[in-house]
């Protein structure tokens, strides 16, 4: 399985997009994928995100089922220290533990983290 | 042992480039093969043969195009980063109508499947980002 990290904001950039199209090939050459949100990477889960100018990366997540890619997780402790609760958050995303996040990079056979 | 080396923050505003090419310096100076080169997100800036940077700074664009030619080295700018941010080959140029091209002649523009062959390939996959 190949993880992807996502720690920068929604909207500051290429970033989330380009983390995204990275787990995107993968998952069209047969590589299963999951994609990992800590630090400031939880933001980009917000469900009351309404970009005016920039694509909907809501709109992005809610199509990954459909493109392979089902496994979503957060670190609940970059929730916590953002003020940020799981009814804030998109569904379908688990909330693990940093230490639970340790133990899916290194079970990952390769990470990416933009 | 076979490695790709993935390359993720531009040159002048980050390190990256300069510490892949110390790592592939030492990897390859070690007996082992790089299978390919990948520059993504604003790393494909890397493949600008238009910078110009002072002389007694690091030249990332010139350095990496020493290595490739002195290894074969296949170095791979992402196709659809790259024409994000103006960097672009003769062809595309072309294509798109703009006055110029800038890709330097050590690399050529490919897609993220490329990326995902070359991991499929390899031992190790080795990452630089602006965090290291």
């Amino acid at each position: 399985m190949q993880l992807i990290i996502q720690r920068q904001p929604p909207y500051s950039g290429q970033n989330a997009y380009e983390s995204l199209d990275l787990a995107l090939a993968y998952t069209v050459m047969d590589v299963e994928c999951a994609l990992l949100f800590i630090d400031d990477g939880v933001w980009q889960l917000l469900r009351s995100q309404a970009p005016t100018t920039q694509k909907s990366l809501i709109k992005n997540f809610a199509a990954l089922p459909m493109y392979g890619i089902e496994k979503l997780y957060v670190e609940r402790e970059s929730l916590l220290t953002r003020g940020i609760t799981t009814s804030d958050i998109i569904d379908n995303v688990e909330v693990i533990d940093s230490e639970a996040c340790r133990e899916l990079i290194a079970s990952t056979r390769g990470v990416f983290a933009l | 042992m076979k490695a790709t080396i993935v390359v993720y923050s531009a040159p002048i505003t980050s390190r990256a480039p300069f510490h892949a090419l110390e790592f592939a310096r030492a990897w390859l100076a070690a007996g082992h093969q790089i299978e390919r080169v990948f520059f993504y997100a604003d790393a494909v800036l890397t493949g600008a043969a238009s910078a110009a940077p002072p002389r007694d700074e690091f030249d990332a664009h010139q350095q990496w195009e020493l290595l490739a030619c002195e290894h074969d080295l296949d170095l791979v700018v992402c196709i659809a980063a790259a024409l994000r941010r103006g960097v672009i080959n003769n062809d595309e140029a072309k294509r798109f109508q703009r006055p110029a091209y800038n890709l330097g002649n050590a690399y050529r523009l490919g897609g993220l499947g490329e990326l995902v062959e070359a991991t499929l390939m390899s031992d190790r996959t080795v990452s630089f980002g602006r965090h290291i």
